[in-house]
């Protein structure tokens, strides 16, 4: 290397690139505009909460798993397709006071719990900021979404008691409507965490019980109380099986019969939902 | 590698060094645009209950406060509300005296209704931020958990202990054991101050609001309706939480 090469390089590695041309104007005090560091568009996020408590619930009680599958369409519109798992539903706090302390029960179409389920909404987010805390700066999208799906259903038959735990029939699948909205911060260009209320609405009465409806459970009752559940001449989509046999704890499940037909025959309709915040952590691919 | 060429390449690193500074600069801090450090606030704002059960409630705060700096501050607040019994709770009570008063009933949890409050309480402000609310509104806003204390007056009508029956066949009474105390409470909560100049921010927050529960076990109805006071207290009634949001504006001066 001569020196006139030494200089034609050192003045070429050592010239600013990016050279702004309003740097030394007096009139350019801030950028207004700043590049988004990590776009969304066209790609594809995975969010996963595994803890989701229920808030706000009256009669029944829910935790829940979900996974989110989110395609970015734009920076602003997605699509997601959320799958949920109800882990724990029981009676509420408040149904089991109500029942040990006054002897009421709520009706059964305001008891019917979510199992599992499957949900699809559009994604919006139309605020995008960036605040400083702790002396970071996080960017985060304020979003909201409505859409809907169905969900798997049941309802508690038998309270935990000394015999055993809670048992629950099947209430069938049933549409499920959710809206919610919620924070996405983005950590590099990667990672996500997503703090979201979302509430996921059900309604209808209960007209069947593990499917036997009401002239099914009344012959199948007949049974129990003759000594033997056989099955003979209830509807085919009727699982018997829900009925026969003991729990782990020695509890007769035909006993499940009886309050089986109550149910279904107390009639009567709600719309229940379930208010969930979910804390997810995603990976953007 | 001769002279000449070490000699290059120093005046080359030389050359490189602010260059490298210069290409890379701190990114761009914006100041504050409100601060609110050394500034006190007087607000107001009306709040709502939510996850009502068994009472229902609507809040109006008047609110003082001052900011030690910019991420903490001490407010001092008066709460007035309207409080009273859901739908629910009132028809469990009829049913309740539908059915004949045989035997010992417990009285319910989480029926104290909120009357008036006053509390005070440090606000820790570690989030300063801006959005744009569509594309030529930029707000700036401060994020802040709020944790207090103070007293409030409570009143308590029960949906079990009835003192004199209008219609059991109806299931009014016309006179529930009805229950007046001044209670400590704790409150927390979590809230944004929406700046919409350096005079003035909208607050939002959600408030939780908790006193200790006191109720009756064992209560006789019969005896009950005959106006003799029977149950006991519980012995450990346990904690009643009240969620409210709260929506106001505060000005600083």
């Amino acid at each position: 290397m001569n020196l006139l090469g030494a200089i034609v390089l050192a003045a070429v590695l050592g010239a600013d690139p990016a050279t702004d041309p309003l740097a030394s104007s007096p009139n350019v005090q801030y950028r207004v505009l700043e590049p988004k560091p990590f776009p969304d568009a066209l790609r594809h996020e995975l969010v996963i909460s595994p803890l989701v408590p229920q808030v706000g619930s009256t009669f029944t009680t829910h935790w829940l798993a979900s996974l989110t599958y989110t395609f970015h369409a734009t920076e602003w519109l997605g699509l997601r397709v959320q799958p949920f798992y109800v882990w724990q539903a029981q009676r509420s706090r408040f149904s089991s006071e109500l029942l040990s302390r006054v002897r009421q029960d709520a009706a059964a179409a305001s008891s019917v719990m979510l199992k599992d389920g499957v949900v699809a909404a559009p994604e919006w987010t139309p605020i995008r900021g960036k605040f400083t805390a702790f002396g970071g700066t996080v960017r985060y999208g304020f979003l909201l979404f409505a859409g809907a799906g169905v969900g798997g259903t049941e309802i508690e038959l038998k309270t935990s008691d000394a015999l055993g735990p809670a048992t629950y029939g099947s209430t069938g699948t049933r549409l499920v409507v959710t809206g919610g909205a919620g924070f996405r911060m983005q950590l590099g260009s990667r990672f996500t965490v997503r703090l979201e209320v979302q509430d996921l609405i059900h309604w209808g009465s209960v007209t069947r019980v593990d499917g036997c409806d009401a002239a099914d459970l009344q012959i199948l009752v007949d049974q129990h109380t003759a000594g033997q559940v056989t099955g003979a001449g209830v509807s085919g989509q009727c699982n018997v099986d829900a009925f026969r046999g003991t729990t782990a704890g020695g509890y007769d499940r035909g006993n499940d019969l009886g309050v089986a037909l109550g149910k279904v025959n107390e009639g009567g309709s709600d719309t229940l939902q379930v208010v969930g915040v979910y804390l997810g952590f995603g990976v953007e691919l | 590698m001769s002279t000449l060429q070490v000699l290059a390449l120093a005046g080359l690193a030389a050359v490189l060094a602010p260059a490298r500074a210069s290409a890379s600069p701190e990114p761009p801090v914006e100041p504050r645009l409100y601060p609110v450090g050394g500034r006190f606030s007087l607000g107001a704002t009306v709040g709502i209950g939510v996850f009502d059960t068994l009472t229902r409630t609507g809040t109006l705060d008047l609110r003082a406060g001052w900011d030690f700096n910019d991420w903490l501050g001490v407010d001092a607040m008066v709460t007035g509300a309207l409080s009273g019994h859901t739908a629910l709770a009132d028809r469990i009570g009829q049913h309740l005296l539908q059915t004949p008063p045989v035997g010992t009933v417990d009285d319910l949890s989480d029926l104290w209704q909120l009357k008036a409050m006053v509390l005070g309480g440090v606000r820790l402000s570690p989030l300063y931020g801006k959005f744009n609310l569509g594309s030529d509104l930029p707000i700036r806003y401060q994020g802040y958990l709020w944790l207090g204390a103070g007293a409030a007056w409570l009143d308590r009508t029960s949906v079990v202990v009835c003192r004199s029956v209008a219609s059991r066949e109806q299931g009014t009474c016309a006179d529930w054991l009805t229950e007046s105390r001044v209670a400590p409470v704790a409150s927390g909560a979590l809230g944004f101050r929406l700046f919409t100049g350096v005079h003035g921010a909208v607050l939002l927050e959600l408030r939780f609001v908790v006193w200790k529960d006191s109720y009756l076990l064992g209560v006789d109805r019969a005896a009950a309706e005959a106006g003799t006071v029977t149950g006991q207290a519980a012995p450990s009634p346990g904690f009643t939480n009240t969620v409210l949001v709260d929506l106001g504006y505060a000005f600083f001066f």
